[in-house]
């Protein structure tokens, strides 16, 4: 069962534009004049050695960080945008940003609540994605208890909610047996239509990915 | 842009599961708000006040700090509280998890704002209520729709400050000392605790503009059987002005801090 998409940008737009992207901390450049296109239905696996800038171009896609200079739009407009961050789901590094004190189902549950107009469909949101990704076990649980498997799972979870017509998954198979990660890849395949920007070290990974994008030395 | 009433219910509605899910901090904080209470019960009842005209309406001066007290339980909600969460959320992620969903700055702040403002109500009437049964504290001449005006309007007033401290929080590391010089600030010359009458001419004038003069003044009205109408109005004039303006100060705190790249710096 998967969530539809009502919304996905027109065929003669790319679903991720970068253009001239500069990112600087302080005086340290981390990427400088790059330049990307990712359309609807392509996976862009970023790749490069710890510290090359991929986290930080992912960041910059979902919109929790602006570029220095140039630009980055999702279906034509920028990730700063609050509209531009409904069509956006986001798999970050940070294994805590879940409030540690709620269940899995609570926590799903009010993000489903911050995307979609409705008790009911937050919920039924919620139980599509339980049943798809067989995720039954880790929404009881409070997310305290969950090992970083689970909260990866959990958070793969919660970039799919709402139907966002862009994936943004930093390095999202890290910590999965190899069940969930061919869980997370069984649903990227049902969302054909989805463009992906995938930050990984696994040569499975790359492999299931049209498109690369090589940052820093390969 | 006007807030999305599903965003204000879910942001409200977690913070106040997280807050169920420490009960223990919750009684503990009921705890130390009656011991709060209690000490200035004993104080009131060893020392006596120079001019007792000065705390009028009160008729006492447990019941007049016993109004501070109530005042300042608000305040702590709309002001330290908010900010503390905003600084949680960025050491833990929270904060970034939240700015790429597609929810506004104002929506965060006034949403996570929001549980702490009933909260803060909720022990307001439980601190009246046993000072009231246990401390003696007189509540016959009680306006209760003076009392439920001002606390409502206290808590907009200061959620101005609250929502701009919680922007510093964003920009500034480890801000969280300001946020207590500006508690400290907020009551030290509002007379909340002691006349302003006791402070030097020039302080007492400032101690006027401040919305914590007002709020206590108009809270011990509300109590005591006075007229809280014109520090009504001025705490309602203090959240009009103030809150609009901490909120679009939020919001560029929030686009400031996404090119600074410290929405998750600790």
């Amino acid at each position: 069962m998967r969530q539809t998409s009502p919304k996905s940008a027109p065929r003669d737009e790319a679903a991720v534009k970068v253009v001239a992207f500069t990112r600087r901390f302080g005086d340290r450049t981390v990427l400088r004049e790059l330049a990307l296109s990712v359309q609807a239905g392509e996976r862009l696996a970023v790749l490069g050695p710890n510290g090359a800038g991929k986290t930080t171009l992912l960041r910059c896609v979902a919109g929790s960080l602006l570029p220095s200079s140039g630009s980055v739009l999702v279906a034509g407009s920028p990730p700063s945008r609050t509209e531009t961050r409904a069509q956006i789901g986001a798999v970050l590094p940070g294994e805590r940003s879940f409030a540690l004190r709620l269940s899995g189902r609570e926590n799903l549950r009010f993000f489903a609540r911050l995307r979609l107009r409705g008790a009911g469909r937050a919920e039924r949101a919620v139980a599509e994605l339980s049943d798809e990704l067989e995720l039954a076990g880790i929404l009881e649980r409070r997310v305290s208890a969950c090992s970083t498997g689970m909260l990866q799972q959990l958070a793969f979870a919660r970039a799919l909610l709402g139907a966002p017509t862009v994936l943004v998954l930093d390095e999202p198979t890290r910590s999965l047996d190899d069940a969930a990660a061919g869980r997370l890849w069984a649903a990227l395949d049902r969302r054909p239509e989805l463009a992906v920007l995938i930050a990984t070290h696994r040569a499975e990974d790359v492999a299931r990915c049209s498109a690369r994008l090589q940052l820093g030395e390969p | 842009m006007t807030p999305h009433g599903h965003v204000l219910v879910a942001l409200t509605r977690r913070e106040a599961a997280i807050a169920r899910s420490y009960p223990l901090a919750r009684v503990l904080a009921l705890v130390f708000g009656v011991l709060n209470l209690t000490l200035y019960f004993f104080i009131s009842q060893t020392l006596s006040p120079s001019g007792p005209e000065q705390l009028a309406p009160a008729p006492s001066y447990f019941a007049y700090a016993a109004a501070g007290v109530a005042i300042a339980t608000v305040v702590q909600a709309a002001t330290a509280t908010l900010a503390r969460r905003v600084r949680e959320e960025q050491l833990t992620g929270g904060l970034e998890a939240l700015l790429v969903q597609p929810v506004t700055g104002l929506e965060l702040a006034l949403g996570l704002a929001g549980f702490p403002f009933f909260l803060g109500f909720a022990r307001v009437l439980v601190y009246l209520a046993v000072a009231a049964l246990l401390l003696a504290l007189p509540l016959e001449d009680a306006d209760p729709a003076g009392v439920a005006t001002v606390l409502v309007l206290t808590a907009p007033a200061f959620a101005g400050i609250g929502i701009a401290l919680a922007a510093a929080v964003l920009l500034v590391k480890r801000a969280e000392a300001l946020v207590s010089l500006a508690m400290f600030a907020l009551f030290f010359a509002s007379g909340a605790y002691f006349p302003t009458s006791e402070l030097p001419e020039w302080m007492q004038r400032l101690a006027q503009l401040t919305p914590t003069f007002h709020a206590c003044q108009g809270m011990r009205a509300a109590l005591y059987g006075g007229s809280w109408t014109d520090d009504a109005l001025a705490l309602a004039a203090c959240a009009a002005v103030a809150l609009p303006l901490a909120c679009l100060l939020f919001t560029a705190a929030v686009g400031r801090a996404r090119l600074l790249g410290s929405v998750l710096e600790p």
